[in-house]
């Protein structure tokens, strides 16, 4: 055999009849492996766009809804700071055991921005515009009994529609003045206090100085009358109602002690909480209930743990959508490339050779949808913050891995459509052409 | 003095198991090195089955098949697609060439799964272009290329590889006349050279410029 000739094959693996052949395996280098899948997602823009589309999308949203979604338990929680998490309100168990006192100490508390004393000092008492009892079908009306100091009506958000609120003076002369409720006015009869009204509760005058139009930490006052504290504690002393509670007569089940309401500072609610029972009554703190607004860093957590594992799911859901058209692609690429992988295993390819490049140019475009769809990502969390003046909030971490989740995206959509390509063949798919 | 490099003993190949179809039976011969064998017949008689078989993209169902006396039986797959790499150079009637890639790329594809480093590649596909006379066509891509022109380019690919037999489906089978006679004189020209050359045809005008002929007839072999 002439070996001259610079076609002809390597000798080394070709022995003469009955001697045992050298066998080697052939072989893809890494190298060639890479270039093969960049030149495979090049040469073919259509198909890769399409394909890095769903990862784009799929990364894109991941990025964006836990950025979206961090900005907006920031502002949350910015939210609870400033409004909710500053109320505290102080219940008596027992009766007596919070004094109108402690108002002004509990004022003294460093991070209090507001106290007053407001309760409920019957559910339900008989008012009258008019004192004639004959006439009580016409005038009168049951509805539930308030008091208040004038720090109490500030601290529970009165809004005075018409006259006026009590003032020290009403509070500390414990007179007889009321305001009503819009509600229960209309039901009195009662439209306007220009000139000074008065109503009968239990058959006792007072004169109406002023109608509320709601209040925020005591909605049930619309319907019912309000007189100054010390008032109220001349009409029902604590120690009748304590009686009664003690004897569990029916009056008992009526009657309720005060009922302190404070504004703190933001951030102050644990802090003031802790030191509330001591201050109001040092020698039963265990008689009276303190109701703290959860710590916000508590609450945000508990916040940001819902609605992250919801859009966790809704960010899974959206990669399971890209790793779909990813393999749904990808495998439509192999269906399309049949011949060529059919020349290539007829040119020496093994399976793995086909199955590695399928799985590389997989992998290769959804890492550049998944940067594409982090960075998309970002640019939505931002300009939904700018557009909404909030600060931006998104875990860096994300970003980095967003190119990682995309790679990995790409494996598992390639898996299928690689071993679709290992069974094809050669002979079979050069008869496709 | 030439040696065996191919042979079929008694080997058959039979599709399907339910309505068995014997698409080749007891095909009996041998291939020595340096020869120019045509393989005839009418279409769908088997030929392109025997090629297939001898080109290890198929495998006998019944008898053997001996490369370099080794049976293939016994082969594993990574080693009949190194043979299929180092042994044999295809060249097939629909040219299949890559149509995004050019020329040089089409050729150099040819020693992609040899592991042999790019560069050597790119210098090797260059000598195959340069011998079948296609050098100022290197880097055109296949559809500027005539009908002659894309089979060359696939006998170099097939060349480049440096193997021991060229197995060729109908090279000519979608060319002209002259396209052709260029074709099979760049053949005879390698076969000249010490290839050993094997040609499935039904065309006896290119059968006649064979050294001998195997004849296939409703998958019955005739040495």
């Amino acid at each position: 055999m002439t070996t001259n000739d610079p076609t002809r094959a390597d000798d080394e693996s070709a022995g003469p009849s009955g001697t045992p052949m050298q066998l080697g395996r052939s072989k893809l280098r890494v190298v060639d492996a890479l270039v093969e899948a960049a030149i495979s997602t090049i040469l073919r823009p259509g198909r890769t766009i399409l394909t890095g589309l769903g990862t784009i999308l799929g990364v894109g949203t991941v990025v964006a809804t836990l950025g979206i979604v961090g900005t907006a338990n920031n502002r949350i929680s910015d939210s609870f700071n400033a409004v909710t998490s500053t109320q505290i309100t102080v219940s008596d168990l027992g009766v007596g055991n919070i004094p109108i006192a402690a108002e002004r100490s509990v004022t003294a508390i460093n991070g209090v921005a507001h106290a007053g004393i407001s309760w409920q000092v019957r559910d339900s008492v008989t008012v009258a515009s008019n004192p004639d009892p004959a006439l009580a079908d016409r005038f009168a009306q049951t509805m539930p009994l308030y008091a208040a100091t004038p720090a109490g009506l500030d601290v529970t958000g009165v809004r005075v529609l018409q006259g006026r609120g009590f003032d020290q003076g009403n509070e500390r002369r414990a007179d007889r003045v009321a305001l009503l409720g819009n509600i229960a006015a209309q039901s009195l009869g009662i439209t306007t206090v220009v000139n000074r009204p008065a109503v009968f509760v239990e058959g006792t005058p007072f004169t109406v100085i002023g109608i509320i139009g709601g209040s925020a930490r005591q909605p049930g006052a619309l319907t019912g009358v309000i007189i100054p504290a010390r008032t109220a504690r001349s009409i029902a002393p604590y120690a009748q109602v304590a009686a009664s509670k003690l004897s569990g007569s029916a009056a008992a089940v009526n009657g309720h002690g005060p009922t302190l309401f404070i504004d703190t500072n933001p951030g102050a609610a644990q802090v003031v909480g802790r030191q509330l029972t001591y201050t109001v009554s040092p020698t039963d703190p265990t008689d009276m209930s303190v109701s703290v607004p959860p710590d916000p860093a508590t609450l945000r957590r508990s916040v940001e743990g819902t609605t992250s594992s919801l859009i966790l799911l809704l960010a899974g859901l959206s990669i399971v959508i890209g790793i779909v058209a990813i393999a749904n692609t990808t495998l439509l690429a192999v269906i399309e490339r049949t011949p060529e992988i059919g020349l290539r295993r007829a040119l020496g390819a093994r399976p793995r050779h086909i199955a590695s490049v399928t799985l590389l140019e997989a992998s290769v475009v959804g890492g550049v949808g998944g940067t594409i769809g982090a960075v998309l990502g970002v640019l939505a969390t931002t300009g939904i913050a700018v557009a909404k003046t909030w600060t931006a909030v998104l875990d860096v971490r994300l970003v980095i891995v967003a190119p990682i989740i995309g790679i990995l995206a790409g494996l598992l959509a390639g898996a299928y459509p690689a071993y679709r390509a290992t069974r094809i063949e050669p002979a079979t798919a050069l008869q496709r052409l | 003095m030439s040696t065996e490099l191919l042979r079929m003993d008694h080997a058959g190949r039979t599709y399907g198991t339910t309505v068995p179809v014997h698409a080749l039976r007891d095909a009996d011969f041998r291939v020595r090195s340096g020869e120019f064998v045509s393989i005839t017949g009418a279409s769908g008689s088997g030929k392109s089955t025997l090629l297939n078989l001898l080109g290890l993209l198929d495998r006998p169902t019944s008898g053997a098949y001996l490369i370099g006396g080794t049976d293939t039986a016994a082969l594993s797959e990574a080693e009949r697609t190194w043979l299929r790499a180092t042994w044999f150079g295809f060249i097939f009637q629909a040219f299949h060439l890559l149509a995004d890639r050019n020329v040089i790329e089409n050729v150099e594809l040819g020693m992609l799964y040899t592991g042999i480093p790019r560069a050597t590649r790119v210098e090797r596909a260059r000598e195959a272009i340069e011998r079948v006379r296609l050098g100022h066509r290197a880097g055109a891509m296949p559809t500027t290329l005539s009908g002659g022109e894309r089979q060359r380019v696939a006998i170099a690919r097939a060349l480049a590889a440096h193997p021991k037999v060229l197995l060729c489906d109908e090279p000519t089978g979608n060319l002209d006349h002259d396209t052709s006679m260029s074709v099979l004189d760049l053949l005879d020209e390698l076969h000249t050279g010490g290839l050993t050359v094997l040609v499935v045809t039904h065309d006896r005008e290119i059968a006649g410029r064979a050294d001998r002929s195997i004849s296939v007839a409703d998958g019955v072999v005739s040495p």
